[in-house]
């Protein structure tokens, strides 16, 4: 008999242990259908499908990168919070590098209360370092392609407006020129990049490979961490917080010595004086930790001479001596962060993301961690530069003027001035000798880039100028950012 | 009882020695203040976090100071009696006399801890996150504890031999028990102050037990002393 009370009570808690799993169906995609590439950015997709109940939760991503042995590992959290209503289906979006074979991506799924409902790995295959991969859109023909490489079929449908990152895993598209129509803007992002998309089915595509996009051909966190480390960080006067503690001192002194009224007026007098100034100097101070931290971001466009887009680069650099978190949020369609390069110290960073195609990154800054972020993108930025025997014409159909701009020949260099929107003329006079001064930010970041060899002086004629602004698709939840970005106009 | 805590702390808080005491302890507060925060920051190369720790720790010392100097019988207030002088001077219970003193002593330094909140809560804004409560939990405890030990003292007629045992005692508890392996290193009040700590806590409710049992057993042995006296 009491074996069939425990086993009906065990009954009426039944539904209670198991609901999360049998309301609601999850499913994990690596890549597209487990199809990945090793070096590049690739598509992490979870569906949620919900029945009878509504679920509230979470999906946390976790990508680690670096050595155990180096005691170098860095990980990033890629978040996002889930809320679907009764049957309903909601497919969420993360992209993430794969880029070490040591570490497999791990994906968890948590109910609302924390509980893990389901996790799902993924380790490198051999294949994903090895093979390239041809991506084929609504079942246009497949072309020559020489042996080895990896094909998936896709439909347009799946790619439109997606983040042009999505396209990452392939190194070339061959699609119809119909379809080409449709997908043209993220496609068009995608050459910017580096991408490569055929139209004719006869092309041999064996030789066409595309360069790795992570870690990314230009990387500018070296160079941000070392600007930081000449930076200051503002903090309250010490010498005004020192006068008022003195003050206190002097005052709390001079009341004991002097006062002679009963002792218990004297403990009252006493701890107002003391409440008072804990007070005055707390409320004083109480705000530098939210401003006691500095940034500094460099960023590089490159702008394409066909396309309205231009390839984005950046470096983002970012300190606190207190624990704190500081947060920027982006514009997922088109721009990528991941935390940098693989040394110690490295500030733990989160990318959420969030409704309306953003992604805000938390780094958690702590005493002696630093920030590092490293991005890469497109922006839409049109510059067209013509020259014309000795007339230079700038067409800046851009949102930004363009300051401090010269024109860079094999020769030497011409101040322009200001590159305003609209239509720019300036006309070349004598070019004087190419000598960069190294001492202020701007010319450490130019000869950074000249020696790195982004910059190549002499093969090619460019317009160089700076943004002081930040990019209109990157906003910063916190001040004491600098901002400053080179924009590269190939001529 | 009443009546000693109400002297006491009547003694203490109008002793213009005292007060010098304290106005001397503030000021090297302030010293240690100004020669530690910082005026700016270096990125990396940042000593803030340590602010918390280094003001936690010169508090400590000072109210060490003020332990010893109040229970040890140079209370710095000339009016006030020591238990000694309370136990054979007066009809006060033995309970009433060690409890008494040991309210007033708690209460005083309730009375002086405020005095510290400033230094502690800028040290709050300018250094990392420390915990306030559980510092001012450590200093409380070992300066009951300790102040149990310093009462057991003043009931003794010579005193230079039991205080330089004490005091060797207090450089044993601050250095060496530093090198325990743990959790014993918890005995250690810097170590508790510095990880932020209150496990050690438990050692310092036996400390001050004992302190407080040989106080009890001191002032038994001297009220029969002088009962027996005052027959005579």
């Amino acid at each position: 008999m009491k074996l069939k009370i425990y086993l009906f009570l065990l009954f009426l808690f039944l539904p209670s242990t198991v609901y999360p799993q049998v309301g609601i169906d999850i499913n994990v995609e690596f890549g597209f259908n487990g199809t990945a590439k090793v070096g590049r950015w690739n598509p992490i997709t979870v569906t949620i499908k919900t029945y009878s109940i509504p679920f509230k939760g979470r999906i946390e991503i976790e990508v680690k990168e670096g050595s155990v042995i180096l005691e170098n590992v860095t990980s990033v959290m890629l978040k996002a919070d889930v809320d679907i209503p009764i049957y309903s289906m909601k497919e969420f979006l993360f992209l993430a590098p794969f880029s070490d074979v040591r570490h497999p991506i791990k994906v968890s799924i948590f109910s609302q209360d924390g509980r893990v409902l389901k996790t799902s790995s993924y380790e490198i295959k051999e294949l994903d370092m090895r093979l390239p991969i041809m991506c084929l859109i609504d079942n246009w023909t497949l072309p020559y392609r020489g042996t080895g490489t990896r094909v998936l079929a896709l439909e347009s449908d799946r790619l439109l407006d997606k983040p042009v990152f999505i396209l990452d895993p392939f190194d070339i598209i061959s699609l119809s020129p119909l379809s080409l129509r449709k997908l043209r803007s993220l496609l068009d992002k995608w050459i910017a990049l580096g991408g490569n998309v055929i139209t004719d089915s006869y092309t041999d595509i064996s030789g066409k490979r595309r360069n790795d996009t992570y870690p990314g051909d230009i990387d500018i966190s070296p160079l941000v961490s070392d600007l930081i480390k000449e930076e200051d960080i503002p903090l309250p006067s010490k010498s005004f917080v020192s006068i008022l503690l003195f003050l206190y001192v002097l005052f709390l002194f001079l009341f004991l010595y002097y006062f002679k009224g009963h002792f218990l007026k004297r403990v009252g007098i006493y701890l107002l004086i003391c409440l008072s100034f804990s007070y005055l100097l707390f409320s004083l101070t109480s705000s530098t930790k939210e401003t006691s931290n500095v940034g500094i971001q460099v960023n590089l466009i490159k702008v394409d001479k066909n396309l309205p887009y231009a390839s984005f680069y950046s470096g983002l650099a970012l300190f606190s001596p207190y624990n704190k978190t500081l947060r920027f949020s982006y514009d997922s369609s088109n721009l990528v962060f991941w935390i940098s390069r693989r040394e110690k110290r490295i500030a733990e960073t989160s990318l959420v993301t969030e409704e309306r195609g953003k992604v805000l990154a938390e780094v958690n800054l702590g005493p002696n961690k630093l920030g590092l972020l490293r991005g890469w993108g497109v922006l839409d930025f049109n510059i067209k530069a013509y020259k014309d025997e000795d007339v230079l014409t700038v067409i800046n159909n851009s949102l930004y003027t363009i300051r401090d701009a010269y024109f860079l020949g094999g020769k030497g260099y011409l101040p322009l001035g200001d590159i305003k929107i609209g239509v720019n003329n300036f006309k070349e006079e004598t070019f004087r000798l190419s000598r960069l001064s190294r001492d202020d930010i701007r010319g450490k970041i130019l000869s950074w880039f000249i020696d790195n060899d982004i910059i190549l002086l002499g093969d090619k004629n460019y317009i160089l100028g700076w943004i002081y602004t930040t990019p209109a698709d990157i906003e910063f939840k916190s001040n004491n950012i600098k901002s400053l970005t080179l924009c590269l106009v190939e001529i | 009882m009443f009546t000693i805590v109400w002297k006491d702390l009547e003694s203490r808080i109008t002793s213009l020695e005292f007060t010098k005491f304290w106005g001397v302890s503030l000021f090297m507060l302030f010293l240690v203040f100004v020669i530690v925060a910082p005026g700016y920051q270096r990125v990396i190369n940042s000593f803030i976090p340590k602010l918390f720790v280094v003001m936690a720790i010169s508090e400590f010392f000072v109210f060490l100071a003020f332990t010893t100097a109040v229970t040890m019988g140079n209370s710095l207030a000339y009016r006030e009696k020591t238990i000694r002088d309370l136990v054979i001077g007066s009809n006060f219970s033995v309970f009433s006399i060690v409890f008494g003193k040991l309210v007033a002593f708690f209460v005083h330094l309730l009375i002086l801890i405020v005095s510290i909140i400033p230094f502690n809560l800028l040290a709050l804004n300018l250094g990392i996150d420390g915990n306030i409560m559980r510092f001012l939990s450590v200093l409380i405890s070992v300066d009951l504890a300790l102040a149990c030990w310093g009462y057991f003292i003043s009931t003794l007629r010579e005193k230079i031999f039991p205080v330089i045992l004490f005091w060797i005692g207090i450089i044993i508890l601050l250095v060496f028990t530093a090198r325990l392996p743990y959790p014993l290193n918890l005995i250690n009040p810097l170590t508790l102050i510095y990880y932020s700590e209150r496990s050690g806590l438990l050692y310092y409710l036996f400390i001050g037990l004992l302190g407080l049992a040989l106080t009890f057993w001191r002032v038994v042995y001297l009220r029969r002393i002088s009962h027996e006296e005052r027959a005579e």
